[in-house]
């Protein structure tokens, strides 16, 4: 059985936690068309569409470089089922 | 069924206003979750005398067939969600794990009181609904959460809860109550709050239906729409549909505020009455305010003449971008300035940002200092310009939907006000001042994570 194994995917979307941002913006130097900051300097996530190739590669190397693990690949599956925003399933 | 408005009580006194006066009812004919004794609370023998009991389903066929009728019935949250309520309980049931019901009855909108109003005088049509609720998803618990500060709220349901204990096969229930803010009522926030946690919202990779309170499936759901189970589980989908329209079905409650007769009024409404009616009718308008909030603080305004005209279908005013939300209608006063009103409000919705994400703990209190500045007569065309990408460049950022609604609340009072903009650009007075019942709570109660 194998821990801890990393997930090779050919397709993912890149998704960011807010409250986890601390504002570093190492991601947008890494990755400055699929992020973006807002004017205090917090992470946003441009497009909710499914990466590959290049942009993936791209959007990996910004998740790996923060400090704060606020930002995720989801599986595009995995996503697909939990396609609501963050914040839950909803507001009651 | 009657298609008008269908009853209409006073919402029970709000923590921060004192005592209402005076109980109303008008319209009772056809009234549904409002039905029966109005003023005090509905003890257990009147309700099963009024409605009969209600029975549980306790096998697996018995739990599919409810979901049948719970899905036929078009039942969406109440809450503000709009989440249909079938979808919730369907995968609570189908997840590995003993599931848990929660009452939400924290009802956070400052003027809001329809959730406190059925927990006051109808709380066993609420328990019944979340029996109900229990039973088909197989949980043995029921958790009824309420803020911390609504004594005869909890008052109320402790006496429901002990008249019911000796009901038999009846689902156990506790009340409990946490301190918490405006936030602290959205789902997410009151599964972290019933897991030991903060009550401020968290984010979720899986809806608390299949995984909550502890990891277990968490059926989290509105008072109001808990109301409306207790009724469609006696009397059946086709009954429940019976009101409202075909996208929108059944009856929903209304808190009345801002420049109303009797501000806290709620009301039983159903389709196609008009916004416009009930103002008329309960409101005691005698003419088209010059705009109208709905939904609840980060809610939206329209203009009057557009309101006046909407019909209260929950579908409806989905598809003219508007959402009825928690239920709140709050006509502006003609003497009152939309602006500095929406200054207040969002001053308040700044206030109460859990401090979770930058964008919402640094731009809320910049939205609402930018739009002082216009209401103020101190901004320039530019400013208002700049206020405006400002706060579309914070919507989507936060966590919870939070600063999304502070921002449509801004947005649409840049809109539906743009003359009294125009006017206090140039500097000229707009004749309005802060006028209306549009309560905040006197003390900040935000958490912090």
């Amino acid at each position: 059985m194998k821990i801890g194994i990393h997930m090779k995917m050919d397709s993912a979307r890149l998704v960011a936690n807010p409250a986890l941002c601390d504002g570093h913006g190492i991601c947008v130097l890494r990755s400055p068309d699929l992020l973006t900051l807002d004017a205090w300097g917090f992470v946003g996530v441009e497009s909710t569409e499914p990466l590959s190739g290049r942009d993936l590669r791209r959007a990996r190397s910004a998740a790996a470089a923060c400090p704060e693990r606020a930002l995720s690949l989801v599986d595009v599956q995995v996503a697909a089922g939990n396609g609501r925003r963050a914040g839950g399933d909803s507001w009651q | 069924m009657t298609t008008s408005a269908l009853s209409l009580v006073m919402a029970p006194d709000p923590p921060h206003l004192g005592p209402y006066t005076g109980v109303g009812t008008l319209g009772a004919a056809g009234t549904r979750v409002l039905a029966g004794p109005l003023g005090r609370r509905e003890t257990l023998a009147e309700h099963y005398e009024r409605l009969g009991a209600l029975s549980l389903p306790y096998t697996d066929n018995a739990r599919e067939a409810v979901l049948g009728v719970v899905g036929a019935s078009g039942l969406v949250g109440r809450g503000g969600a709009e989440f249909p309520m079938v979808t919730k309980l369907t995968a609570a049931l189908r997840t590995t794990g003993v599931p848990i019901m929660v009452v939400n009855g924290s009802e956070s909108e400052p003027a809001s009181g329809k959730d406190a109003l059925l927990l006051r005088y109808r709380p066993h049509l609420v328990l019944d609904g979340a029996s109900l609720a229990a039973a088909t998803v197989g949980a043995q618990q029921i958790v009824v959460y309420l803020h911390e500060d609504t004594g005869a709220t909890y008052a109320s349901v402790i006496a429901a809860v002990r008249e019911r204990a000796h009901l038999p096969g009846m689902p156990g229930i506790v009340v409990t109550t946490s301190a918490s803010g405006f936030v602290g009522g959205e789902s997410s926030a009151v599964v972290s709050a019933l897991s030991g946690g903060v009550a401020v919202p968290r984010r979720r990779s899986t809806p608390a239906a299949v995984s909550g309170i502890h990891g277990r499936p968490t059926v989290v759901s509105n008072v109001e729409t808990l109301a409306h189970l207790g009724l469609i589980g006696r009397f059946g989908a086709g009954w429940f549909r019976e009101a409202g329209s075909p996208a929108a079905p059944g009856s929903t409650l209304l808190t009345l505020a801002g420049g109303v007769a009797h501000p806290g009024l709620v009301v039983e409404v159903s389709a196609p009455v008009s916004i416009g009616t009930v103002l008329v009718d309960h409101g005691g308008l005698t003419q088209q305010p010059p705009a109208v909030l709905i939904g609840g603080y980060g809610g939206r305004w329209i203009s009057g003449d557009a309101a006046w005209h909407a019909p209260v279908d929950r579908a409806a005013m989905r598809h003219a971008g508007v959402s009825l939300g928690c239920g709140l209608v709050a006509p502006l006063p003609p003497e009152s300035c939309g602006l500095e009103v929406t200054v207040r409000l969002l001053d308040y919705l700044a206030s109460q940002s859990a401090g979770q994400c930058g964008s919402c703990l640094f731009g809320l209190p910049r939205l609402a200092v930018d739009l002082r500045a216009i209401a103020e007569s101190r901004a320039t065309r530019g400013d208002v310009k700049r206020a405006h990408e400002l706060a579309q460049s914070i919507s989507g950022r936060g966590g919870c939907a939070h600063p999304d609604g502070a921002v449509a609340l801004l947005a649409s009072a840049l809109e539906v006000f743009s003359a009294d903009v125009r006017r206090h650009i140039r500097g000229l007075p707009c004749g309005g001042g802060l006028a209306g019942w549009f309560p905040v709570p006197a003390a900040p109660a935000s958490a912090s994570a």
